[in-house]
């Protein structure tokens, strides 16, 4: 409160600026360090083995999108065998709603110290076209690797839940029934990645909406939090460069204010953290930004070889990093 | 000649010499008294730098002082919202030449906004973004009509530069009103 008065009549034309708040740093280190157990050449053979499982598998047309082919099953599968094969207890959560049947995967490393309290991870399972190699079976490879490192560890303070969501694409379905069910946790922090594979090291290749200027190059991370999640973003971006591994990625964070229902940060809502982000739950929304970068977005080319490897590898590492401080921080 | 009428000749004819410089119709009488304005307007705002963008549609209070004929200054309050909430404030001068009722102007302001933003954080340079973002402007005022003590504008506009880096603010007002005080 000084702090912001202080800065209100500071020298005029001075901005005030002062450092991010960051993990504990025996934490930080911790995380970042377990991160290294993240394995670039799995996370290229989960993405191909989801994309080859989607083209062989069936895809039903959707009753609201042109009948765009929507492929739900196959990922399904593969996330509920990987989880399994990692020694995850795998719940499917089905529920029937206006004739419409979900089934959320969730599992869970449980916390010794406050179980009742989660840092959820998650991801959509369901992809257009039999394809979505970013979006979003970049996630599931990214929060399947996290889960299968954070499997090899001591058993965090708070517990880790893993969510893949069904029926993103028809409009967060699945997330809005795993929140309505859940609605009583206790969530530390929503972490939900959507599109996190594909990146660009061309000048000229980041797009932004209009109005909002990001860096032009589309090689970095972004992470857009809501007003609860500010010092959880703040903590992010201040641990991304330590726990990106060996290629370098920068994080860049945006923190909307409120709870999404502006007019101009409704686009902040794109994914799964949506139902979380408007009922205050701390939320941050990791994306390589889709469209905004990424031609193949929601089309039959968003396949396994556009994706850049090494950018998935940090990204992984950023967001496996960050739950893992997120469940041990004091 | 009393000399306070002395000093109100000498005034008079610096008036009328400023005047004359400046194009404007320089009259004796032009060395009138200061007029107060109050007024209200409708508008938009826009503050992005690569460190924060806030944006909004809202309204604004408005207190001119009218120094001599063409030279005012002004302070402005608004506030805005679409993206969260914000406050502005200015504080600028204009002058404003007079053509019959059409008293276009132009001036420049100092502006300060505060509250709401989307905020940009990077790894790169992690430092956290503070509440207030100030800019100075250009202000362009060119559909502005005075009857008697009624003074209205519309789709005037102030942009300039923020002090951050990348900075760009700007407002417009849609339709603005003043009425001078005492009548």
């Amino acid at each position: 409160m000084i702090r912001s008065a202080a800065c209100l009549f500071a020298l005029a034309f001075v901005s005030c600026s002062s450092p991010l708040t960051r993990f504990d740093d025996a934490v930080a280190s911790a995380s970042a360090q377990a991160m290294d157990g993240v394995d670039r050449a799995r996370l290229q053979r989960s993405v191909e083995d989801i994309y080859a499982a989607r083209r062989a598998g069936d895809a039903p047309a959707s009753p609201w999108y042109d009948h765009w082919p929507l492929s739900r099953e196959p990922a399904r599968e593969w996330v509920d065998r990987t989880a399994t094969s990692l020694g995850y207890d795998v719940r499917h959560e089905r529920s029937t709603a206006d004739g419409i049947s979900v089934e959320n995967l969730v599992f869970e490393l449980p916390g010794r110290e406050a179980p009742d309290e989660l840092v959820l991870v998650s991801g959509h399972y369901d992809a257009w076209f039999s394809a979505g190699a970013d979006d979003n079976a970049s996630a599931l490879a990214a929060m399947l690797d996290v889960a299968r490192v954070a499997k090899t560890l001591a058993p965090p303070r708070r517990t880790i839940r893993f969510v893949a969501f069904d029926y993103e694409e028809e409009g967060m379905i699945g997330a809005n029934r795993y929140f309505q069910a859940h609605a009583s946790d206790r969530v530390r922090v929503l972490l939900n990645m959507d599109c996190v594979g594909y990146a660009s090291h061309q000048a000229g290749s980041q797009s932004a909406p209009t109005g909002f200027a990001l860096r032009d190059t589309g090689d970095f991370l972004l992470a857009i939090a809501n007003a609860p999640a500010e010092s959880a973003l703040e903590k992010v971006v201040t641990l991304g460069s330590r726990a990106a591994g060996p290629t370098p990625t920068d994080v860049v964070g945006l923190l909307a204010p409120g709870d999404g229902h502006w007019t101009l940060t409704e686009g902040f809502l794109r994914s799964d953290h949506a139902p979380f982000w408007r009922a205050k739950v701390p939320s941050i929304f990791f994306t390589d930004t889709a469209d905004y970068r990424n031609a193949n977005y929601h089309t039959d080319h968003d396949t396994p070889e556009t994706l850049d490897w090494d950018y998935l590898d940090s990204v992984t590492r950023i967001v496996g990093a960050s739950a893992l401080a997120f469940a041990n921080e004091p | 000649m009393t000399s306070r009428r002395v000093r109100a000749l000498r005034l008079s004819r610096i008036v009328i010499g400023v005047g004359a410089l400046l194009g404007g119709p320089a009259r004796a009488d032009d060395a009138r008294p200061v007029q107060h304005h109050v007024g209200a307007s409708l508008g938009g705002g826009y503050f992005g730098s690569d460190r924060r963008v806030a944006a909004g549609a809202g309204g604004s209070l408005t207190y001119r002082l009218e120094l001599v004929e063409h030279w005012n200054v002004s302070a402005r309050i608004g506030v805005y919202t679409l993206l969260g909430t914000v406050a502005s404030g200015a504080l600028g001068g204009t002058y404003a030449w007079r053509v019959s009722r059409w008293t276009p102007a132009l001036g420049v302001e100092a502006a300060m906004l505060v509250g709401d933003s989307v905020r940009v954080l990077d790894s790169r340079d992690p430092v956290a973004v503070g509440p207030a973002a100030f800019s100075v402007r250009a202000v362009v005022q060119p559909l502005r009509f005075r009857w008697e003590a009624l003074t209205v504008q519309a789709l005037g506009a102030s942009i300039g530069p923020g002090f951050e880096s990348g900075a760009l603010a700007f407002d417009l007002t849609l339709i603005g009103l003043e009425v001078r005080f005492p009548p």
